[in-house]
């Protein structure tokens, strides 16, 4: 083997090198990676973290959590009202305050997930898809106008039947989603996966849940680094359109090492006696407070239920 | 010599994606013994022993453990499962894979846990592995957050939880300082002292010097070329060249292989070895 010779540009001076100067006083590639860590610290730590685990729910056997919630979140598709709806989510913030979630954890959950399903019923609101009463009319068309054979109403508008559709799904969602997350908070992931499998959910279910919420942490640690190794190799700042081509690139590259590293993160576990079956420290059977957590949960929707209908 | 451990019979491995891992390899490993398999980055080290502990399966060959061929089959039907994951323990080279659990705590109990051991025993056992590698000040960090150096001992912490009798190790010593390095030989003659079976991946000839009596050597197209004493392939020159496992420049003196800086206008001199 011969000693590489190293090329005349490893040794050229640092205040002089070849290309365009780098802009100063950046700072860069701070938004990605800012995010990326972000995101591995949510998942890895935020999803349940141990205040959570140790208020009231956490304490509370983690089948029967699982059934408390799933009937919450059967019962809020169930309910028709606004009101209902209002009364469901008024107690679901308070459950979630008083385990410890933060208003600045709720509002980034409300924010985001509630406003993606925003954007696909806005559309629904519109008389265009749902008939009825004028509640603001967006756009005067005059009358005729028609797309093929389609006819256009004289004018675009927002319905209040179609407001009151849009109101209860959005309504809706958030309860679903502020229940889940009181769940998924509140319980250590394998916990959860472990209650889950218990109360019959098939094998391969869990193992896929399993493996997903194992190999995402390794797997955003991963994209962390090559963020890291990438920003160790850049010179001067980097300008926002460059760090997003950068993540096109990073994503294939991560793609191609995700399968290797999913492989080995499965193989650790499987060399680790892993069959399928997650096994976890025993949690205490169930217990009066479990029965309680039930029958209050059950209560709760049949009273909002009842009150619908005859109150 | 007790009742080999591993028998391995002339096997072949190629990956689905058609890269070559392993082509006609076969030897046999018995109770206690320190085995290092040597060979060159690619020449299918950790290969060798994915397929040891029955993460993959030979294309064509077979793989004998403790008596029984390892398949898909045979390590997923219990009794023989749990015993044959019980029995063997893998240190990963990559120990960022290995650790996937939120706490140290958690990522020592995950082993024993899946083995079913009552809770009481779980406990003990990490509390002991934690003891045994000083590492009781990082129980309740994330592994993820933790230096190089911690997360090889808490792979090994979890590893050693199982109670395993034989420990395959890639790539052990890698990325590891001095002192560490030197209090890893000591703990692998401890383990062989209580009767553990060693298995080490390397290319640190140094290293594989001080832990392993034995050798196998893969060769870059991925035969093996050598087994016998590890100190007789250490101090064969042309056997390590042809296997790539040192560099034109190396010289042996009292049996151990000796890179000399390749910068010939500095005079060297070799002082008498004090061993
Ligand atoms: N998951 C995989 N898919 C496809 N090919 C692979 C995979 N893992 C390893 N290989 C290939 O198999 C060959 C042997 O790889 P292996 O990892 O066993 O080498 P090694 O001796 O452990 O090397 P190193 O010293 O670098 O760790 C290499 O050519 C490698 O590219
Ligand atoms: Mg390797």
């Amino acid at each position: 083997m011969k000693t590489p010779v190293l090329p005349e540009w490893f040794s050229q001076p640092v205040d002089n090198p070849p290309g365009p100067k780098p802009r100063e006083g950046r700072r860069f590639g701070l938004p990605i990676r800012k995010t990326l860590a972000e995101l591995a610290e949510a998942l890895a730590r935020e999803m349940s973290s141990p205040s959570q685990t140790n208020s009231w729910l956490g304490k509370i056997e983690p089948r029967a959590k699982i059934v408390g919630i799933l009937m919450l979140i059967f019962g809020a598709t169930l309910v028709h009202g606004l009101g209902a709806q209002m009364v469901l989510l008024g107690i679901t913030l308070a459950a979630a305050l008083s385990i410890g979630l933060s208003p600045r954890q709720l509002g980034r959950l409300w924010l985001g997930v509630p406003l993606f399903s925003l954007a696909i019923i806005l559309p629904s609101t519109l008389n265009l898809v749902t008939d009825g009463r004028t509640a603001l009319t967006l756009w005067h068309l005059g009358a005729g106008i028609h797309i093929g054979s389609w006819n256009l109403p004289e004018a675009i508008t927002i319905t209040a039947s179609g407001l009151l559709s849009a109101g209860r799904f959005l309504l809706r969602t958030t309860n679903c989603i502020t229940l889940a997350f009181l769940m998924v908070s509140s319980t250590d992931a394998p916990v959860l996966v472990n209650a889950f499998r218990r109360l019959g959910m098939p094998k391969a279910f869990g193992m896929i849940l399993t493996m997903t919420q194992r190999f995402l942490v390794v797997l955003l640690r991963a994209a962390e680094e090559i963020h890291l190794a990438k920003l160790s190799r850049s010179i001067g700042g980097s300008s926002l359109r460059s760090e997003q081509k950068w993540v096109g690139a990073g994503i294939a590259i991560l793609f191609r090492r995700s399968y290797r590293l999913g492989l080995e993160v499965n193989y650790a576990m499987v060399s680790r006696g892993y069959d399928g079956d997650l096994r976890v420290a025993s949690v205490p059977g169930l217990q009066i407070r479990d029965g309680l957590w039930v029958a209050a949960a059950g209560g709760l929707i049949a009273l909002l239920i009842v009150w619908e209908r005859f109150g | 010599m007790t009742e080999p451990i591993f028998e391995v019979r002339n096997i072949h491995y190629s990956y689905p994606d058609g890269s070559e891992g392993l082509s006609g390899v076969g030897f046999s490993i018995a109770g206690n013994e320190s085995v290092a398999i040597l060979g060159a980055n690619a020449s299918g080290k950790s290969t060798l022993l994915n397929l040891l502990d029955g993460l993959c399966f030979p294309n064509r060959g077979e793989i004998i453990a403790f008596g029984k061929v390892l398949t898909e089959e045979s390590v997923e039907t219990p009794p023989f499962s749990r015993q044959f994951r019980q029995q063997v323990g893998f240190l990963f080279q990559n120990s960022e894979a290995q650790l996937f659990n939120s706490t140290v705590e958690e990522e020592l109990a995950f082993g024993p846990l899946q083995l079913r051991l009552p809770a009481g025993e779980v406990e003990r056992r990490v509390n002991d592995a934690l003891r045994l590698l000083e590492i009781e000040n990082l129980r309740d960090r994330p592994p993820q957050k933790l230096s190089g150096g911690e997360k090889k001992k808490v792979a090994l912490a979890s590893i050693l939880a199982c109670a395993p009798r034989v420990i395959l190790l890639d790539e052990p010593s890698a990325g590891l300082d001095p002192r560490t390095q030197q209090w890893l030989i000591e703990f692998m003659a401890e383990l062989r002292h209580a009767g553990t079976t060693l298995i080490t991946a390397s290319h640190d000839l140094s290293f594989v010097a001080e832990t392993s009596e034995r050798a196998l050597i893969l060769s870059e197209d991925h035969r093996l070329v050598y087994n016998g004493p590890a100190g007789e392939a250490l101090s064969n020159l042309d056997l390590l060249l042809s296997a790539n496992l040192v560099h034109a420049h190396t010289h042996i003196h009292d049996g151990k292989p000796h890179l000399h800086p390749h910068l010939h206008e500095i005079w060297h001199e070799h002082h008498p070895h004090n061993k």
